[in-house]
């Protein structure tokens, strides 16, 4: 068959989407598929731009394709007659982060109406669709709750799982990925200064906002922080973030309920490696939720120190839950060659 | 100094252009040549491929959908493949290889004649869309001297030439033995295929000729099926008329003699100028070819000959018995194209400049 995968993208911006977008089209092909990759250019703001966006995307004319398989918000808004929908997530900010900092919809009429837009043209694009999967229960979840919805979960494997062999720890916590608002770095950074364990935090990844990550370096300086905790603010290779989380003695990663199991937490789990997160972290906990696998503490800086803290001082606590998170990975039995079965049965 | 001040100043660009999903263009492999050199000098490269289709009943709302796409973040744009020149930005560029299909050949084929007001309106909105998308820019570069005309005598645009850098051939193939003569691009029956299969019926060659095309008039279609079987020529003569893939191209090139394109008066060097141009093998087109005797000269580059069954009878005949050196013609014709143009380097610093 020919595939086409169609995703949504924000110019420079590289990340999870990004990643499972071209590794499903690796994927397919793998299976015997022709497939390729539609990004479709994506600007959040203003707000009062988003219809126009819909609008775009509605309109672009899909020709010489099987099947087509959408991502994320408005991508999956792409017309045609054998459309399925893989959502990572819809515009949330128009869902359950309205009226919350971290959304740019605003309140009254008007953020009223661009929420009803987003409503409407979501509800016409699952209509369409042939099946309606989403990457995590919480995704799905979302989906029941807000659009009466029923969705399949439907977890996407890592890209590129055997590179995380696991390695001993080197004697620090590693957060890693794109580094933004919503991931919460700085409440890692700001932990850091309740720790007393001589272990490091390592942060490593691309900045989303500038003046995020410029928080955390002023807040490091004027801590004194700078000998335990490495701010690596950039885009890196494959490699260098492997090699950081595979050296790790745990991993950390407190998003903001986070749409999905998220591939930190796959990666750590594959590696061995337990994982710090919070309450508060949505599909983390699909995967991290006890203490047993890692750390699951409020989201607030004391008590994420207290995870670190246990982390870096518990070696053989820390190994045992590594091994756990490994061992509940394992049993859920993800995998591509089932996953794209999925996709296209 | 300017122009060590040029390669110091590091910018965002996008590159954008559009495709049919798994079908051929020529402009895929510049996208990802293109991209690799601003990568090479450190700017920061993004790619927008957009979906666009040939069918001018939808052309207007794809006109829509490209003008409401936003690239704001983005210092320089680059625009590639029609319609992607539809793009709004303060700072583009547009680079063609070939016409403007869309805009306005694009009506002579599939089915579709100006018959209607309704036709007139729509081709008049798409032609004045272009002229508006194209005064927006800074500078239209065009890959050909005819490409340069025809964009001034047709749509009135200014255009500074610039041929792309030429890729190394990467995958010539052996044809020596080969007994396949190649046809690409659009036809109608300007294309004039119906003389290339009543010569290659009444020549004592035993050539065999593979069509490939992106579309193709019905009428003219039917008419060569017709003729196919009737001169018994079923077994030497492929027709395939639909979207192509990259993969199925390159190896036709890779395994012809040669590519044969007899199309009267083209305004543009087509896709089979180009590809026969990258790929090194020899090119054979009409005398009165109009832009594909931009880089054609007979004996030289390729072969030159009269549009009539007598003279493409006798042009296979001799290429068949070794009369003529079509590997010597094709490498020819790559060294010249190569000769005219630029490097990456001086390229980018005229698209960025």
């Amino acid at each position: 068959m020919k595939i086409l995968i169609v995703n949504a993208m924000v110019p420079y911006v590289r990340g999870g989407a990004e990643a499972l977008a071209t590794t499903l089209v690796r994927q397919l092909e793998l299976a015997g598929h022709s497939a390729e990759l539609l990004n479709i250019p994506f600007q959040y703001e203003p707000a009062q731009q988003i219809p126009l966006q819909m609008l775009l995307v509605r309109e672009l004319q899909i020709s010489n394709v099987d099947r087509v398989i959408a991502l994320k918000f408005p991508a999956y808004l792409v017309r045609h007659s054998h459309k399925i929908l893989w959502i990572l997530h819809q515009y949330r900010q128009a869902y359950d982060l309205f009226g919350t900092s971290l959304s740019n919809i605003p309140p009254g009429t008007d953020g009223d109406m661009l929420r009803r837009a987003i409503h409407s043209a979501d509800g016409e694009a699952f209509a369409e669709a042939r099946r309606v999967f989403g990457i995590s229960a919480n995704v799905v979840g979302r989906l029941q709750t807000f659009n009466d919805v029923k969705g399949e979960v439907l977890i996407p494997p890592p890209p590129d799982a055997e590179r995380f062999l696991p390695a001993p720890g080197s004697g620090y916590v590693f957060a890693g990925g794109r580094v933004s608002r919503i991931k919460r770095q700085h409440l890692l950074v700001e932990a850091m200064a309740f720790v007393k364990s001589s272990g490091r935090l390592v942060v490593a990844g691309p900045p989303e906002d500038q003046s995020y990550a410029d928080r955390m370096v002023s807040f490091v300086r004027d801590q004194g922080l700078a000998a335990r905790v490495t701010l690596d603010f950039r885009f890196l290779t494959r490699q260098e973030y492997v090699e950081y989380l595979i050296q790790a003695d745990a991993v950390a990663y407190v998003p903001v309920d986070e749409d999905a199991i998220g591939y930190v937490t796959m990666e750590a789990a594959i590696a061995h490696k337990p994982v710090i997160t919070t309450n508060d972290s949505g599909g983390v906990l699909e995967l991290v939720d006890s203490n047993v696998v890692g750390w699951v503490s409020q989201p607030t800086t004391r008590a994420l120190a207290r995870s670190i803290e246990e982390a870096l001082r518990d070696g053989t606590g820390t190994i045992a839950k590594g091994q756990a998170l490994h061992a509940r990975w394992q049993s859920k039995q993800v995998n591509w060659p089932e996953t794209v079965r999925r996709l296209l049965e | 100094m300017h122009h060590a001040l040029l390669r110091e100043i590091k910018v965002k660009v996008a590159i954008a252009s559009t495709f049919v999903p798994f079908a051929a263009n020529p402009y895929r492999g510049l996208v990802v040549a293109l991209e690799e050199a601003l990568r090479l000098e450190g700017h920061q490269t993004e790619v927008v491929l957009l979906p666009q289709v040939d069918v001018p009943d939808r052309l207007i709302s794809q006109i829509l959908a490209f003008r409401l796409v936003g690239l704001e973040s983005v210092d320089r744009l680059i625009c590639l493949r029609p319609q992607a020149h539809m793009i709004p930005h303060r700072n583009k560029v547009v680079w063609l290889l070939d016409g403007l299909l869309a805009g306005v050949e694009q009506w002579k084929f599939g089915g579709y004649p100006i018959k209607h007001t309704r036709d007139r309106g729509q081709l008049d909105a798409v032609r004045t869309s272009d002229k508006r998308c194209f005064d927006e820019c800074k500078t239209v570069f065009v890959g050909s001297p005819s490409l340069k005309k025809s964009m001034l005598s047709v749509h009135a645009i200014g255009s500074v030439l610039l041929r792309p850098p030429l890729p190394v051939p990467t995958k010539l193939g052996n044809n020596a033995q080969s007994s396949t003569i190649l046809c690409l691009s659009s036809y109608d029956e300007n294309s004039r295929l119906h003389i290339i299969i009543q010569a290659l019926a009444c020549s004592s060659s035993t050539l065999n000729l593979k069509i490939l095309g992106n579309r193709c008039h019905p009428s003219f279609q039917r008419l060569l099926s017709q003729l196919i079987i009737d001169l018994g020529m079923e077994q030497r003569v492929s027709l395939d008329f639909g979207p192509t893939s990259e993969e199925v191209l390159t190896t036709a090139l890779a395994e012809c003699v040669a590519v044969i394109d007899l199309e009267a008066s083209g305004t543009t060097a087509g896709d089979g100028m180009i590809r026969c141009t990258r790929a090194a093998r020899c090119m054979i087109v009409a005398g009165d070819g109009g832009a594909n005797l931009d880089d054609v000269i007979d004996g030289v580059t390729g072969v030159v000959i009269e549009p009539d069954v007598a003279s493409v009878a006798a042009m296979l005949h001799s290429l068949e018995a070794g009369a003529i050196d079509h590997a010597a013609l094709g490498r020819n014709l790559h060294e010249r194209a190569g000769k005219a143009a630029m490097s990456w380097p001086e390229t980018l610093r005229q698209l960025l400049g």
